[in-house]
């Protein structure tokens, strides 16, 4: 039972909360707040930053999906709060194929430490290979697609089983640089984030896009390979973690000069709901310049855990009926994929021929081929009116046992601002 | 208990890392260093960091698209998106804001030496310089075509100076405000200025090949 507080506390509680909301004010106006020297955090500054485009892609042969318009346009927001604190948070919105898709790209606050280390939490592109983090936004990446082992960002075709979406995630990462003089630098991260997780509906969205949003054809067939039910898989955490177990990942990176770079990363994390399927993914990023020549590559391997010749409703659903045996031994397979791809660019005063070849190699699991061989060559021309403004023009041939013939021709008009 | 490990390894590098900081910096980037001893290798350095960093991921932004305090804000940005030290970061920093102050800038690095004759073995060291040291490429091309952010060098046509010799000499050494073109780019030496504005001015002159 309640009791009721005593008049002589009601009094004082009330006579407080008076001070705090009416005086507080008051004296702040005669004051004009607290100087900067007197913050905890002297607030330094905002800014507005992003990128966007708008482009057009034409399927080249007969098909269910007719040409369309694509825009897209990600702000970026920097709060400064102190020259070792910094937020910042990217939306992103894209309309692609009549379907519009809103994002937080990430939303993260950096606190560096000293000259070599930063922390970061939040949520954050993982740092693994160097396209999600580094190279996907419009007015970077030389191509209007992404590289056939990622989903679709921003325009043109993505593959029918991407490998990995455009990774970002909720969690801690520690960032580390190294200057060992004549622009030779040693660089490594760790993290701990949320990982994966076993999509809430497979169909929502096949793309491989960002959070919430399953692993494409390779958590369909996954599915189909366990006998139904979902089975792909969703980073970003959209929905909360399904278990206890958190993704651990790293990479490290080391460039010899200023015209070499290379680091290998990797991933790994259970990713159903008691914590006995696991994902793991590791990749090699190479890239070089010599003049006006660049050349980036990835070489990508993901292994993910699969239930054998279930029947069940999910993956959850499974392991929870996994007390009757289904999940003896011989129960789980483990699905392996490998894919790569290598772009070189050429730039020549304000143009730049690019080509891109992406590869994408049968995904076996006991000896089942569970998602098929994929081949895509890019070949583009950009024109760069300004440094971080582009028209990308690309010519993009997808060679897939799955599918008949979907080529197309994409333009897109990119910029960074 | 793998999480337990992982969080342990992450407390234990970011403790070394408290453990190893250097004093709280008051320098905002509102007031990068201005004695002129240090300041001309700051700029120096972080042009030449500017112009083989920036463009590993994305061609450079010219320094006059932001304001001062823009580029304070964004370079602490890039410090962790790009995996920079800080210093590195603030080195960046500071050349972007040398060059978008024309007081900070020009004639600073002045040299006296006297102005060279044009031979063929200057015209050869200053390709050397132009395709190395002096990071010109980066911007002008390597065939001196020009960029996004540069000019054309191989043509009569001149956005600053008149295409001489001593003018295009004066611009290296000086720089352009509010571009990318810093004074001394790379943090080359006089005598290498020389050498280079003797190469542009050969090439542009239909006296040299690129």
């Amino acid at each position: 039972m309640k009791q009721p507080l005593p008049r002589n506390l009601s009094y004082w509680i009330g006579l407080v909360l008076f001070a705090l909301v009416g005086i507080g004010p008051a004296s702040g106006q005669e004051t004009d707040g607290p100087s900067d020297a007197d913050r905890f955090f002297p607030r330094q500054g905002f800014m507005l930053s992003g990128y966007g485009g708008a482009g057009y892609n034409v399927l080249l042969a007969d098909g269910e999906t007719p040409n369309n318009f694509s825009t897209i346009f990600a702000p970026i927001m920097l709060f400064q709060i102190s020259d070792r604190f910094l937020f910042e948070g990217e939306f992103e919105f894209e309309i692609e194929e009549g379907v519009t898709a809103t994002d937080l790209e990430y939303a993260q606050i950096d606190v560096s430490l000293n000259d070599h280390f930063t922390v970061v939490a939040g949520k954050f592109l993982l740092p693994f290979a160097n396209f999600s983090e580094r190279f996907h936004p419009t007015w970077i990446n030389r191509l209007p697609s992404v590289p056939a082992v990622y989903g679709s960002h921003g325009a043109a075709a993505a593959p029918s089983d991407p490998m990995l979406p455009i990774l970002s995630d909720i969690g801690v990462q520690l960032r580390g640089a190294f200057d060992l003089g004549n622009f030779r630098t040693i660089t490594a991260e760790v993290f701990v984030t949320q990982g994966p997780v076993v999509a809430p509906d497979e169909e929502e969205g096949a793309d491989g896009h960002n959070d919430g949003e399953p692993l494409g054809a390779a958590g369909k067939r996954a599915a189909v390979l366990g006998g139904g039910g979902a089975g792909g898989l969703a980073f970003g955490s959209n929905t909360s973690d399904n278990n206890d177990n958190k993704m651990v990942g790293g990479r490290f990176g080391f460039s010899l000069s200023p015209y070499f770079e290379a680091n290998v990363s990797g991933m790994t994390a259970a990713y159903d709901a008691t914590g006995d399927l696991n994902f793991s993914a590791l990749a090699l990023h190479l890239e070089g310049r010599h003049r006006q020549f660049t050349l980036h590559s990835e070489f990508i391997r993901t292994w993910q855990d699969l239930l054998e010749e279930e029947d069940h409703e999910g993956l959850a659903a499974a392991k929870g009926a996994s007390a009757t045996g289904p999940l003896n031994e011989g129960g789980v397979e483990t699905l392996s994929r490998t894919g790569y791809w290598v772009q070189m660019a050429y730039r020549h005063g304000p143009w730049q021929p690019v080509v891109r070849w992406s590869q994408l190699f049968d995904g076996k699991a006991g000896g089942e081929t569970v998602t098929d061989a994929g081949r895509q060559l890019a070949i583009g021309l950009d024109y760069w009116f300004e440094p971080a403004f582009v028209l990308k023009l690309e010519y993009l041939i997808n060679d897939e046992e799955v599918d008949i013939d979907n080529n197309r021709l994409a333009l897109q008009l990119a910029f960074g601002f | 208990m793998r999480l337990l490990a992982s969080s342990l390894l992450l407390f234990v590098i970011a403790y070394l890392g408290l453990a190893n900081q250097t004093p709280v910096s008051t320098d905002t980037g509102d007031t990068p260093a201005r004695a002129d001893t240090t300041l001309a290798a700051r700029i120096g350095l972080g042009a030449e960091l500017f112009s083989r960093t920036c463009q590993r991921c994305h061609n450079p932004r010219g320094p006059a698209e932001r304001t001062d305090r823009e580029w304070v804000i964004i370079m602490q940005h890039m410090q962790t998106r790009a995996n920079l030290t800080r210093k590195q970061a603030r080195l960046v920093r500071d050349f972007l804001l040398a060059s978008n102050d024309a007081d900070l800038v020009p004639g600073r690095l002045r040299s006296d030496l006297e102005t060279p004759e044009v031979t063929d073995d200057l015209i050869e060291k200053g390709r050397l310089v132009y395709q190395g040291a002096g990071t010109c490429f980066a911007c002008h091309g390597g065939n001196l075509e020009g960029g996004p952010i540069a000019p054309s060098l191989s043509d009569d046509q001149w956005k600053n100076g008149t295409g001489d010799y001593a003018s295009i000499l004066e611009t290296i050494r000086n720089g352009v405000p509010g571009t990318a073109m810093a004074a001394y780019p790379g943090g080359i030496t006089d005598e290498q200025a020389q050498q280079v504005a003797a190469y542009v001015w050969a090439v542009s002159h239909g006296r040299a090949d690129h």
